[in-house]
């Protein structure tokens, strides 16, 4: 007798509850928590405080350079809709989502037991609905001062939650389909290479959907059934009191039956390429690939300090892993875009420099860099995680891991931004060149810095490597807290020279000081981690 | 080193949050032996090995391995030990030779002699189709083998094992006992943890027995015996009737 879906969903709750309740109890859920609703606050204080109080002239600026581009606010917000489509889609591709993964107690709990895979299937989705509210309440509380200030009514402000859960499940949705038929193509690859090639294929080929979409002007058929053309017109007509009402349910139906469609097509894909060989925990979709880079040397350079051998070591690591795939559709999306600014429109990108304070370019510029430096660093202890006893037991000091994982991940940022930086930087004056020149490689190092302490401090060695969302708004925070004093210094003395280099020998003598205190408190820190 | 114990634990205790794991552990482990561990779940047969190994600190007490302690010379102690965990998880990306080449450049001997050494053990393990293998595609048991022979071709001076026969076929077993028994003979120490006390009983030594956080027992199988009421007792036996 099968087990009934009703029993199935009930076990999944109860699961549910009783987790929460165990990590609930734990002193560092709740310090994490607690870090993590003071980061987001801060954050988005700061960014409304950026975009509302501060500088009227970058928003000025802003105006003025998306005019020049044809854009409007409304095509910026659908194409910030549509990159998490892509993004979405992506992750399906590459990871595997956390509405049907497989836990090892499933395997050996729940798959012995007679049950329907499309009913497990059902359950697992169920799951991760408390979960999507949640997340989606959290968001609704960000904007909320956004909300305030556009003085929306609170039935406006219902639609809007409803909308944004119903896309939130649409995204879910759009991450198990892709999931779900990549790995059915994968499935009939036999060969790594062609394996790999085709997931570096498809997600960069995701990748540049977006950077055609801001540029689709005219009403045509893809921009008007993506679910996010509704909720970009549901969040306009927010801010105009004059809509009428039915046009919110007109766009309210839209996104559900959107969302409805790829429910239907998720099941029926489920009912096929769902179970237990294709959806376990901790087994990566991308086979691990020799791919053209060989087989591990470590020797290089003929360098014979143990940190050099963890970089070597991370390096291998990393790119044989889904890390790679990111590296690859960045760098690949990267020269896509300077090849489309380099063909078309880099007159145009000089006569806008031209036209807006180069002061606001450079504090954005510098902005974006700390934002983008993110990934390498943050990943340097997760990716460690149950692995951490072979460190751990080999005779090495623990500044000897941090020196190795801080200078790998200042390298792999260096290597991924600095690309597009040197096209930035050819844009600008000399003046603001040599500024944005001198001041990156501080950016670099603090980011890094913070993020190799913030890996450490979120490191679990039982667990399998993942990014905790938490540690992720932790790590913005406290860049901020460091770096966002030191850009708005640069900001307000870019135009003296002598102000300049005082500042410049400030920030570099803190950089390096905050770097050093940084990575003492990473050493400090990893000899406590247990496993 | 003209050192009599290779292993020296001196009052450890560990705690983990308020929860006392090993309370005042002294023992002493003689250079040239196999030193078995045993005890029941929860017992604190792993704490100990890894608070050995300089995995976990100790919250009280020193660890020192031939002389060396452990947290305040990790280096040297480090350098003499070869650890195998319970749980083997290795980075699943890189295959098994680049791995153990990875440890032999770690702990800087020789290209020819790591090369000579690996190939070795990979014959004695019958690893050696699997050398050029993706770690994440081995089964549990071959996961093991390569963990053993990362620990081998570091050749260290004292081995810690924790359940070393876990997941190992009988030829395996059989294979890594003789192995074991040579080093011995070579003059190296054996500190192992294991659930299999017939095995433990036929290789090591000396015993000691692990219970709720304390050795209630050490001493060689017949010590262990002349100490309770019935001498002819086996090790599985004395373990039922001490813990």
């Amino acid at each position: 007798m099968k087990v009934p879906l009703s029993e199935l969903i009930k076990f999944e709750y109860k699961l549910l509850i009783k987790d929460f309740k165990r990590r609930i109890c734990r002193s560092e859920t709740v310090i994490t928590y607690s870090i993590f609703m003071a980061g987001v606050l801060s954050i988005f204080s700061l960014l409304y405080l950026f975009l509302f109080i501060l500088p009227q002239e970058l928003r000025f600026s802003l105006l003025q350079t998306l005019s020049y581009f044809h854009l409007s606010p409304y095509q910026l917000l659908l194409a910030a809709f549509n990159l998490m489509l892509v993004l979405f889609i992506i992750k399906g591709i590459v990871l595997l989502p956390h509405g049907i993964k497989f836990s090892k107690a499933d395997l050996e709990i729940i798959i012995p037991l007679p049950v329907d895979f499309r009913s497990l299937y059902l359950a697992k989705y169920f799951r991760t609905l408390p979960k999507i509210l949640v997340t989606d309440s959290i968001l609704l509380f960000i904007i909320s001062p956004a909300l305030l200030y556009f003085k929306i009514s609170l039935l406006y402000i219902v639609y809007l939650a409803f909308s944004i859960i119903a896309f939130s499940l649409f995204l879910q949705l759009l991450e198990i389909i892709s999931y779900l038929v990549t790995t059915s193509i994968l499935k009939k690859l036999k060969n790594r290479y062609i394996k790999t090639i085709f997931i570096a294929l498809i997600s960069t080929l995701s990748g540049l959907i977006f950077l055609i979409v801001p540029y689709i002007r005219s009403k045509t058929f893809l921009t008007e059934i993506l679910p996010s053309k509704p909720l970009t017109d549901m969040f306009y007509l927010l801010v105009h009191p004059s809509s009428i009402q039915t046009q919110y349910i007109t766009r309210l139906i839209h996104i559900l039956l959107s969302f409805l469609t790829l429910f239907l097509v998720s099941y029926f894909l489920a009912e096929k390429f769902f179970s237990s060989e294709t959806c376990i925990e901790g087994k990566t979709k991308m086979t691990r690939i020799p791919l053209l880079l060989g087989k591990a040397k470590w020797k290089l350079l003929n360098v014979k300090r143990r940190s050099f051998l963890i970089m070597i070591k991370d390096f291998w690591v990393d790119f044989r892993t889904q890390y790679f795939i990111y590296f690859l559709t960045s760098m690949a999306t990267s020269i896509a875009i300077l090849l489309i600014r380099n063909a078309i429109k880099l007159p145009e990108m000089a006569l806008i420099i031209m036209m807006v304070d180069v002061k606001v370019l450079i504090v954005l510029f510098l902005f974006i860099l700390f934002i983008f430096s993110i990934s390498p660093s943050i990943n340097s202890f997760l990716n460690e995680a149950e692995h951490l006893w072979i460190l751990k037991s080999l005779p090495i000091l623990p500044t000897e891991i941090i020196i190795g994982k801080f200078v790998y991940s200042l390298l792999l940022t260096a290597t991924t931004l600095t690309p597009i930086l040197i096209v930035l930087a050819s844009l600008l004056p000399p003046l603001e060149r040599n500024t944005l020149i001198i001041f990156t490689p501080f950016i670099y190092m603090l980011s890094s810095a913070e993020g190799v302490l913030s890996s450490i401090l979120f490191l679990n060695p039982d667990e399998k490597p993942h990014i905790p969302s938490t540690l992720f708004i932790f790590y913005l925070s406290i860049l901020f807290i460091t770096i966002y004093p030191l850009i708005l210094l640069i900001y307000l003395t870019l135009y003296s020279p002598i102000l300049l280099l005082l500042t410049g020998t400030i920030i570099a003598d803190l950089s390096i000081f905050i770097t050093y205190k940084l990575l003492t408190k990473a050493a400090k820190l990893i000899l406590k981690k247990e496993s | 080193m003209n050192q009599k114990y290779a292993i020296e634990i001196i009052n450890l205790t560990k705690f983990y949050g308020t929860f006392k794991v090993l309370d005042r552990i002294n023992l002493k482990v003689e250079k040239g032996q196999i030193y078995g561990l045993v005890g029941p779940n929860g017992a604190g047969k792993t704490t100990l090995i890894k608070t050995a190994c300089g995995i976990l600190k100790p919250t009280f007490g020193k660890i020192k391995i031939m002389g060396y302690d452990v947290w305040k010379d990790p280096i040297n102690a480090k350098s003499l030990l070869g650890y195998v965990p319970e749980i083997v998880n290795i980075y699943p990306s890189l295959t098994v030779l680049e791995f153990l080449h990875f440890i032999g450049k770690f702990c800087k001997i020789p290209r020819e002699i790591v090369e000579e050494r690996i190939w070795h053990y990979a014959h004695l393990f019958d690893l050696e189709k699997y050398m050029n293998t993706i770690i994440e595609d081995l089964s549990k048991g071959y996961m093991r083998r390569v963990a053993l022979v990362s620990a081998f071709i570091r050749d260290p001076q004292v081995y810690l094992l924790d359940e070393p026969f876990a997941d190992l076929d009988p030829r395996a077993i059989w294979t890594l006992r003789k192995i074991l028994q040579k080093e011995v003979k070579n003059g190296k120490t054996v500190f192992l943890a294991s659930h299999v006390l017939e095995l433990v009983e036929k290789i090591a030594e000396k015993i000691a027995i692990i219970n709720k956080g304390r050795i209630i027992a050490s001493g060689c199988i017949e010590e262990l015996k002349e100490a309770t009421r019935e001498k002819r007792k086996s090790l599985e036996e004395l373990f039922l009737e001490l813990t």
